[in-house]
């Protein structure tokens, strides 16, 4: 059980998140959430980092509608907080590691996606789903690099001067 | 700082370079719905001399107007008689160098495809313009005195 003060803290984490994905919506593939569950993963559970992804695909569909995509948000995401909460002992603060494995995550997007189209609606679509949108992934592997590599070593420090102080 | 800018300046030659390499890709793999052969061959006594030997996409609808792109594309003349309007569309006199002179005697360019349907059904092909063509066709045409 979370105790009052983390579920606000989690709840906002995942409106936080929101308003990162909303407020870049209008550029394709350029998002900040790849970078925000980065951070939380770094420094929150693995549960906990789950609870902030749920909450965030729930108030994305809510925002977008629901639709098949808000499946595949569930588990990509949640595959990238396990991912992180895996390797954040390996790779620590070093920023540029990061940077690479957010850029590969941000390229392999598209494919995971096209995995659950492919169980949905059969190999073919899966297939031309991934490479019809290719260009997409480059353009989330490149803005992943970038924001990452510059965004994560100050924002790192701050989530938690911030968290210490929240308790 | 500096070393960021250096990678993110490397990044960008990538993304840059990736795009351009799947647009090329893409574009390659859309142009035309339908991927036809051309073999051009000349008779001769002891093997053919294959003048030209290409495969193509294409969205062209008859044959007449994808082989006249093709010649061009290579670099060979093309001669035809009669009209693209006419019952059985134009008939080649001439591609590059081989030309029919005496259209009593020979030799002719004659054309014959075991893919196309409409060739394999007729028993022969028509006429390159009332020849439509379909995906994987592949035509020889043949500088020939027997037919």
């Amino acid at each position: 059980m979370f105790t009052v003060r983390k579920l606000v803290l989690l709840a906002l984490f995942a409106a936080s998140a929101l308003a990162l994905q909303v407020s870049l919506s209008f550029l394709p593939n350029v998002e900040l959430v790849t970078l925000w569950f980065l951070l939380l993963a770094c420094v929150l559970t693995f549960k906990e980092s789950l609870v902030v992804v749920f909450v965030f695909s729930t108030l994305e569909a809510l925002v977008w509608g629901f639709g098949d995509w808000v499946v595949a948000y569930l588990w990509i995401w949640a595959l990238w907080v396990f991912i992180v909460q895996l390797l954040k002992q390996f790779i620590k603060d070093n920023s540029h590691l990061w940077a690479l494995l957010g850029a590969f995550y941000g390229f392999a997007f598209g494919f995971l996606f096209s995995i659950q189209h492919a169980l949905m609606y059969g190999f073919n679509m899966g297939v031309i789903y991934w490479i019809r949108g290719i260009s997409f992934d480059i353009i989330h592997a490149f803005s992943n690099y970038s924001l990452i590599l510059i965004l994560y070593k100050p924002l790192s420090k701050l989530l938690s001067t911030l968290l210490r102080k929240w308790g | 700082m500096k070393k960021n800018i250096i990678r993110i300046a490397l990044a960008s030659i990538a993304f840059i370079a990736s795009l351009s390499a799947y647009n090329y890709f893409m574009r390659q793999g859309n142009e035309g719905s339908k991927e036809v052969q051309i073999i051009i061959q000349v008779d001769q006594a002891d093997q053919d001399l294959i003048v030209l030997d290409v495969t193509k996409r294409t969205d062209d609808e008859m044959l007449g107007t994808f082989l006249e792109s093709v010649l061009e594309e290579e670099g060979l003349d093309v001669e035809f008689a009669g009209n693209v309007t006419d019952q059985f569309g134009r008939y080649i006199v001439g591609i590059g160098e081989h030309v029919t002179k005496d259209s009593a005697v020979g030799p002719w360019w004659l054309f014959n495809s075991t893919t196309n349907p409409d060739c394999v059904s007729a028993g022969f092909c028509p006429g390159v313009d009332i020849t439509p063509l379909y995906d994987k066709d592949i035509f020889i045409f043949d500088f020939t005195s027997s037919y």
